[in-house]
């Protein structure tokens, strides 16, 4: 399977190789494939490439994290209660659908082409999933373990490690796969329509001043880094959640 | 609560809950910026006048959010039918699917927008642009989920497709599709909110009409007031459709919860 996958990479670099030689493409001034990743190896060893790449990355990394941490306590603590969910309920409902890039308009006006912009901007879409897989978690605790931990007298950091973390971990894991992949969506976004340094800013900068084989190499960039992200995220779901019962025995 | 008998004075308490805080965000927005004299929070009694002058008086519905919400179905819709199709050809031929699978993963871990400029190469700043584009990001969640639905499909019914000899048509309109609907349904729902997303970023990008291409112009201009307009446009439209599609998806669905419902009750 693994030459036959092998294979598919080949083929389609070569279907695409052939694309860029048709009319079509040329009119589009589609680069080939091996001048992009030519040029995606002459990137490479730039130190702008890496600063563009970091900003992004870390940008990404700094919205989902400030998710995270507003994110779960507030949705564990609306869930425990019912009077909370209630009061909130239509609140979060109604602010939840907002698209997110409607606000990168506002917060450029507030803060300009900086990377707190992004970051503000790439928390708005991450921080919802979290929220509702949280009070999902709060929701569904089971008052037993609560029980169970006490009679065991265990201590508040053996607790959270044994009790909280891994019950509170395999409910928020959608929100979470669903937070990284809406964050990233929209640091790019928010770089490209705001022109702050990332990779967004480098693929409007590569169409504006018509190099378009940079271009592509930084499309190529901004897979690879999708790719790169969707792995860790499989790995680590793997090393945490391997004894949850939906992921027990499943391969993909 | 105590629970009451009376089932009115019940709802009533209920809608009370649910109520009291956005009533108070409201009314608290709405006083504080009216104190409040920043130019990029204007009072929210200014925009909602605005809103009405700009949106409906000025004719704003028709010039933007008519042609938004056109160039979404019309993504929206061409991402249904061809990741329903690819989706359900996918599930069916596991070999080819995972022989893919370099492909649809990387194409589906692409940040949608890193498209976009090549997008504005090979189709311009029209609207085959923006509907291609939409199209072809909310795809993906449709399609890898209805590849999991088909796949979920009971065994016994494969068997019993076979000694019926169901022609394909047939199988895939009353066996795949309805065993599939609800991870189609699912993948759907993301699927609208990423179209949506694109759409605004598409627009703000592409020629005039539309949302998206109205904030970033109020933007640009800093016509604060009206750019918040469109936001607050935005944010209805983006909550009303969620509704409708949700509203849809139950109804559509009514069988299989019911199913589910009789099987759980049935095991228990």
């Amino acid at each position: 399977m693994r030459l036959l996958q092998a294979a598919t990479v080949v083929g389609f670099l070569a279907l695409w190789e052939l694309f860029a030689r048709t009319p079509t493409a040329a009119k589009a001034d589609m680069p080939g494939a091996l001048e992009s990743l030519g040029r995606l190896g002459e990137l490479l060893l730039t130190g702008k490439y890496w600063a563009a790449l970091g900003s992004t990355t870390g940008s990404w990394a700094v919205a989902l994290t400030a998710s995270i941490v507003m994110g779960v306590p507030a949705g564990l603590a609306i869930g425990r209660s019912r009077k909370v969910f209630d009061s909130t309920k239509w609140s979060i409902d109604f602010l939840r659908t907002i698209p997110s890039v409607a606000f990168i308009p506002l917060a450029l006006l507030l803060m300009g082409r900086t990377q707190a912009m992004v970051i503000v901007v790439a928390v708005i879409p991450a921080v919802w999933p979290l929220v509702i897989q949280a009070i999902y978690a709060g929701q569904q605790a089971d008052p037993m373990l609560g029980r169970v931990a006490r009679s065991f007298r265990l201590t508040l950091a053996d607790r959270i490690r044994y009790v909280l973390a891994p019950d509170v971990l395999a409910f928020i894991w959608p929100g979470l796969r669903l937070a990284t992949t809406a964050a990233l969506l929209v640091t790019v976004s928010a770089e490209l329509i705001g022109g702050s340094r990332g990779i967004g800013s480098e693929i409007m900068n590569a169409q504006i001043y018509n190099r378009s084989a940079t271009l592509y190499a930084w499309v190529l960039t901004a897979c690879f880094l999708g790719l790169l992200i969707n792995a860790v995220l499989a790995v680590l779901q793997r090393k945490l959640l391997w004894w949850h019962p939906s992921l027990r025995g499943k391969q993909r | 609560m105590k629970p009451t008998r009376n089932p009115w004075a019940r709802t009533g308490a209920g809608l009370a809950w649910h109520l009291w805080l956005p009533v108070l965000l409201v009314a608290g927005s709405l006083l504080l910026s009216q104190q409040f004299s920043s130019h990029y929070f204007p009072p929210l009694r200014t925009i909602a006048e605005q809103t009405w002058v700009i949106w409906f008086d000025g004719g704003g519905m028709a010039e933007n959010l008519l042609p938004s919400l056109l160039r979404l179905l019309a993504g929206f819709c061409a991402a249904v039918v061809a990741g329903v199709l690819l989706g359900t050809l996918l599930g069916l031929m596991p070999r080819t699917e995972e022989a893919l699978r370099p492909l649809t993963d990387s194409f589906r871990a692409i940040p949608g927008a890193a498209l976009l400029p090549i997008a504005l190469m090979f189709f311009g700043t029209g609207e085959a642009m923006k509907i291609v584009l939409i199209a072809f990001i909310s795809m993906w969640p449709i399609m890898l989920n209805t590849i999991d639905g088909v796949r979920s499909v009971n065994p016994t019914l494969g068997q019993v497709m076979e000694s019926f000899k169901l022609r394909p048509l047939d199988r895939f309109w009353h066996i795949y599709l309805p065993a599939a609907a609800p991870q189609v349904f699912a993948g759907a729902r993301t699927a609208l909110a990423i179209g949506v997303a694109v759409m605004v970023v598409v627009e703000m990008f592409g020629t005039p009409g539309g949302l998206g291409y109205f904030i970033r112009h109020a933007q640009e201009n800093f016509q604060v007031v009206a750019m918040w307009t469109g936001m607050l446009v935005l944010g209805v439209f983006g909550y009303l459709l969620n509704a409708l599609f949700r509203a849809f998806e139950k109804r559509i669905l009514n069988w299989h919860h019911a199913m589910v419902a009789h099987t759980q009750g049935a095991s228990s």
